[in-house]
Formats: structure tokens, sequence, C-alpha cells
């Protein structure tokens, strides 16, 4: 076991190698660069200071030959210094740390709450196969699948956050203006009003896609040798479904969050743009109309490096909880 | 083997599809609703536009609407019955490439000398008798009456300039429907051709190809695209969103054509068509391609979908087109502003997103059930 996750571990290096390669060659060859290469200034829209191009200079190692300056630029990344904003000159890392955990709540809660409420949809529409039951189930989740989550948003803002209809939740921001004052728990229910539009609107899509996953993966245990044997040793149906067939079709199900990952990281820049969450997303896009190449970056690592190590996490659960799986 | 009896076989495969696929009902609607907003997105002149189709005037019928109409709307309206027409008189031996040249000569050089009039005029009020579209307003035309709910003269309501949203969203269909055809073309050529060499060959290109699709699956789809076109800054017209969105995208069709190749290449027929002589190439294209099309149309019916999605997204956040084309995305992003009150500013496109999407996913779950029954969990 430890030497299988050993391997796996050894095996990321060459990808994180390649991801930071392929961040630095996407920003090396942008055409503001070339320009900043061929010495001249940098393209007429968004002309950079003088300061901003030595700045750029110095963050890409622009003065010299690209493999020694990807070097130097990757040591500098090994030891944690993904560079200074050009906006507030503060470093990026620190920039990124303050507005992780932001994101990291929204999208673990929506996580979370999609497999609490997916799996046990999945279950009930599995058993009841080809029922009513199954086929509402089915379209519900299809069309939730379909709904673009900034049309949902906007829609959810018009009906229960202030628009001309109902006023129970707040619209924007993670929390109220007086929260600094409140004690604990009202303070606690205050964020979570300000979250709860935001999960909904995270939640609905990833849900779906565990509740599709976890309807196939209940209808293959179903099928299974084994179901057949429970049932015919006399076993009340009960225990048939939730002791045999439930606990084999978690297996794959467990791991389908890190399949998820990606969409849900893209679903919550979304988000956060719209209801002006300071995390992650918003901070990205504030970079990207200031033309903030070192933060830009600094957040594109960060979320292929996590992205990756939920592929990992996801195979070593799969694993761990699999014992018919071996390791070599 | 003869060639008849090859055709025979081919066809078969599809009709069978075909068939079953035609046997799932939501999968049969869905594929209409794509056809008519295919059907409205080609149209799109005819539907919404604030010139008449005939107006009679003091020197006869006047046909205003075809004045209005851009150069790249004749071109489509003139070269496609023209392919069509072509192809039936394929059999005619030169006559129809004679007529074709021509007539493609005719048109080029009519469309050079002409400008199309963007006449800010309308025909709504004109004195005689005139047939306007159905929806007698033009996308980009701003008129006193803003933001009006949605009524019998403006279906859909109207925006902060008083642009019809109705007028807006049937042009917008073009963007967004060619989109997702065209960036989904784009990440077809790409993953098929490099998955399918990888299957075949398999080898260093395969190992080199496939770390490289491991390194650029760890980035998340939405914020690799923001950051190219944030960072690139390049004039987003709607070439470079499909490039982007294509280029992106190919992954999973390049993985999906490899396994197939691999699975194909093990089976009897390539290597008897290898023992009678056949090249690479011939194998390929011939006997692996037909035979892997069936799960790569799938996929690539879920991939529409996806782009459709991704385009609407970059357009929302304001990363999309820019101004005068519009797109659903577009009308959905001018609504933030005005999401208080105005309701059918996000409503509407919203729910074109939805239809189309849904009809696309829908479409693609029944073709994954007719291309191979073994997977229909029913």
């Amino acid at each position: 076991m430890t030497t299988y996750i050993l391997r796996r571990l050894l095996l990321l290096i060459p990808t994180l190698l390649g991801i930071t390669l392929l961040t630095y060659i996407l920003v090396r060859c942008s055409p503001g660069n070339a320009a900043l290469i061929r010495g001249g200034g940098a393209l007429g829209s968004h002309a950079m200071s003088a300061e901003a191009r030595e700045q750029m200079i110095h963050l890409l190692g622009l003065d010299k030959p690209p493999i020694e300056a990807y070097g130097d630029w990757l040591w500098r990344l090994l030891h944690l210094d993904l560079g200074q904003s050009f906006v507030d000159h503060r470093p990026v890392a620190d920039k990124i740390l303050e507005r992780l955990p932001l994101t990291v709540v929204l999208m673990g809660s929506s996580l979370i709450l999609s497999y609490l409420i997916a799996i046990p949809l999945g279950i009930a529409a599995a058993i009841k196969r080809g029922q009513v039951l199954d086929r509402t189930i089915s379209f519900v989740v299809f069309s939730l699948y379909s709904i673009p989550s900034f049309a949902m948003a906007l829609m959810l803002i018009l009906l229960v956050a202030g628009g001309d209809y109902l006023n129970l939740l707040p619209m924007f921001g993670k929390e109220s203006i007086f929260a600094e004052d409140l004690s604990f728990f009202p303070w606690l229910w205050d964020r979570i009003q300000h979250l709860i539009l935001p999960v909904f609107c995270l939640t609905y899509g990833t849900l779906a896609s565990i509740s599709r996953y976890s309807r196939v993966s209940m209808l293959d245990a179903l099928g299974q040798d084994f179901i057949r044997t429970a049932r015919a040793k006399g076993l009340p149906e009960r225990l048939v479904l939730f002791r045999h067939a439930l606990r084999n079709a978690l297996i794959p199900i467990i791991t389908i969050f890190a399949l998820d990952l990606p969409g849900l990281i893209g679903g919550a820049i979304i988000i956060e743009g719209i209801f002006s969450l300071p995390g992650m997303g918003q901070l990205i896009f504030m970079s990207l109309d200031a033309q903030d190449i070192p933060t830009i970056m600094g957040i594109t690592l960060v979320a292929a490096v996590v992205t990756l190590f939920s592929y990992l996490l996801a195979d070593i659960l799969y694993v761990v909880v699999d014992p018919r799986i071996s390791y070599e | 083997m003869s060639t008849r009896g090859h055709d025979i076989q081919q066809e078969g495969y599809w009709q069978r599809i075909g068939r079953r696929f035609n046997e799932n009902a939501y999968g049969r609607i869905a594929f209409r609703v794509i056809l008519v907003l295919f059907a409205i997105a080609a149209f799109a002149p005819f539907i919404a536009n604030s010139h008449a189709i005939i107006r009679y005037g003091d020197n006869g019928p006047e046909f205003p609407i075809f004045r209005s109409l851009e150069a790249i709307e004749w071109r489509f309206l003139i070269y496609v019955p023209l392919a069509a027409a072509v192809y039936f008189l394929r059999k005619r031996q030169w006559l129809p490439y004679i007529v074709a040249i021509l007539a493609i000569a005719a048109t080029e050089t009519s469309l050079a000398l002409t400008h199309p009039v963007n006449d800010a005029t309308n025909d709504r009020n004109y004195g005689g008798s005139a047939i306007m579209p159905p929806i007698p307003y033009s996308p980009n035309e701003s008129s006193p009456a803003q933001f009006s709910p949605p009524s019998w003269q403006h279906w859909c309501g109207t925006d902060y300039t008083g642009r019809d949203i109705a007028a807006r969203m049937v042009h917008g269909a073009r963007t967004s429907l060619s989109i997702g055809f065209v960036a989904v073309s784009i990440a077809l050529l790409v993953g098929v051709t490099l998955g399918g060499l990888a299957g075949f060959y398999r080898g260093w290109f395969d190992i080199a190809l496939f770390r490289f699709i491991e390194i650029l699956d760890c980035f998340p789809p939405l914020l690799l695209i923001l950051v190219v076109i944030g960072v690139f800054n390049s004039q987003n017209n709607m070439f470079v969103i499909m490039a982007v969105i294509g280029l992106t995208s190919w992954t999973g069709l390049a993985r999906l054509v490899r396994g197939e190749f691999l699975r194909l290449v093990g089976q009897p027929f390539p290597q008897a068509a290898r023992a009678l002589g056949a090249g690479d190439i011939h194998i390929i294209l011939r006997h692996l391609l037909p035979n892997a099309l069936g799960p790569i149309l799938v996929s690539a019916t879920f991939g529409v979908a996806s782009a459709i999605l991704i385009e609407s997204s970059l357009s929302f956040l304001g990363f999309g087109m820019q101004a005068p084309t519009s797109s659903w995305g577009d009308i959905l992003s001018d609504a933030r502003l005005y999401i208080d009150f105005a309701w059918w500013l996000a409503f509407f496109p919203g729910l074109a997103i939805l239809i189309t999407i849904m009809s696309y996913n829908f479409v693609g779950e029944a073709l994954r059930d007719a291309v191979d029954p073994r997977l229909k969990v029913k």
C-alpha cells in the first residue's frame, strides 16, 4: 500500500513539471511579451508602464535564454515564491491564501451537499428502475444538469433576494456590513445566509451528475451474481439492497468528486463573480482585468495542482476502499 | 468481398442506429427541436427584421428586407441551395459545375458592387400595405420603449436601450449554435487525429501524447479558456472563441478514439485487411474509423452541449464576442444590472440556452443507447 502511494507520488513529479511548463509557455508566448522581447513597448490595448515592464522582465526572466529563465522561475516556485502582484505589490501567495478559504468553503459545502442529496436520489431511481419515480427523478436531474448556473443565479436573485418578489436572502457579498459586531452565532447565521444561494447554484449541477452516476452504479451492483445469491438464500430485501448492493455501488461513487472538480472550479469562478464573493474566482477576474500576470499564473497553477491532487486522492481512495484491486 | 456487399453492410449499421434512435421519444423530439433551432438561426434575418419582406409603394412592389442583408447572408442564401442543386444534378456531367461557377461569379461581383443598406428606418409604420417578418424589429435597433415587459409588440420584452429581446435572441441563436458546431469540429479534428494515431501506432507517440493530455486535463476548462483569452488579450471575434474552445476540449475525444482503436486493432478484420495488402492509411480510414464513428458521434454531441454552455458563460462574463454580435450569454450579461426588476432579460435567454443544451444532451443520450444497446440503463 505504502509503496503504491509512494510510486504514485513519484509519478506526479513529471506531471507537475508539465503543468508549470505549460503555464510558463502560455504566458511567455502571449503577444504582450513577444513585444517586450523584441524590445518595443507592449501592444496598443494594454500598454505597460515602465515599472510593469521591469517587473515582467524580472518575473519571466525575459532577459535570459528561455530555458534558463524557466529554470529560475521554477526554482522560485519551489520556494513557494509566486512573485509579486503588479497591482498592489503584495506576494501573490498571500493574496491567494487569504481568498482560498472562502472558495474552499463554497466548493466543499457544495460537494458535501451534492453527495448527501444525490446518492439517495440515484439509489431510489435504481431501485424503482423504469417506474414513475425513476423517470421523474431522471428527467428532473437531466433538466437541472442543463440549466446554466449563471441563468439560475440571476433568476434566484430576482425571486428571493431583493428583487420584485421576495427579499429573504442577501443578494451579494460574504457577510453583512455590521457582521463584525455580531456575536458568534448570529455572525455564523449571517455567513450562512450569504452562502445559501451561491452554494445552491454550484450544487445542483454537480448533484445531477453524481445522482446519474449513482443510479448507474447501483444498477450495476444490482445486476451482480452475489445479489441473486443473497436473494436466493432468503435475505430480506432491505438487507439485500442496503448491505449487499449499496456498499458495492458506493465504491465508484466516492471517487467521482475528482471528475467533477474541474467543472466545479469553473462554476465557482462564475458564481463568485455574480454574488461578489471575495474568493479565488473573483480574484481571477480582477487579475485578468488588470493584466496582473503573476496573480493569473499563481491562480492557474494552484487550480491545476489542486485538480491533480484530487485525481490522485480519488485513485488512492479507490484502492483503499475496494479490497479486490491489487496495488501492483 | 465486393464493394457492393461492403456498402450494404455499412448502410445497415447506420440504419439500425437510426431506427433505435427513433424509438427513443425524448431523442426524437430533441432532434427536431435542434433542427428548428438551426432553421431559426439560418433564416434569422427573415424572422426578425425591421424591414418589410414586401411592401407596395408607388413604384410597385419592393423588397426592402433584401437590401438589409449582409454579404455573408447572401452567400449563405445562394450557396447552400446551389450546393444542393449541384449534388442533385451531379449525373449531368459538366452542366451543374458550369452553372455553379457562373452563379458564384455573379454573386461575388454583385456583392462587391453593392453595399447593404444599414439605415435605421423601419417599415412598421409604412403607409401602404406591407408584409413584415414575424418579429418586426432588428437585433440592434434601439427604440424609446425601454424595459417594456413582454407584450404583443415585444414578445420577450426590451432592454435598457429598447432593443427587442426576441429579435436579439433569434440572431443570437446563430452565434450560439455555430460556435457549438465549429468548436466541436475543431476538437474532433485534433482529438480523432491524435487519438487515432496514438491508438494505431502506440509507442513513444502514444506515451508522449497521453502525458500531455494528463497535464492538460489538470487545468479546469473554463479557467484555462479565460486565461488564454485574457492573457492573449486578442480581438475576440467569433473564430478566436471557436478555436480556443475547440483546442481546449479535444482531450476526451482523443482518449475515446485511442481506446476504440486499441480495441479494434486487435480484432480479426484489420488483420485480414493487412493480409490482403492494405496500407496503414487504408486500414485507419476504411476499417478502424468507420467502426469507431458511433461512439465518436455520441461524444461529439455531448461536446456541442458543453461548448454552447462555455460560450454562453464566456459571453456572460464579458470575455466573449465583441459588441455588435449578440449571443444569448450577452443578453444575460446585460440582464445582470437590472435583474431586480427586469426578469425577462434573464428568463428568455436562459430558457433558450437551457432548451438547446437539454436537446443536445437528450440527443446524445438517445444516440448512445442506439449505438451501443449494452450500455442502455433502463
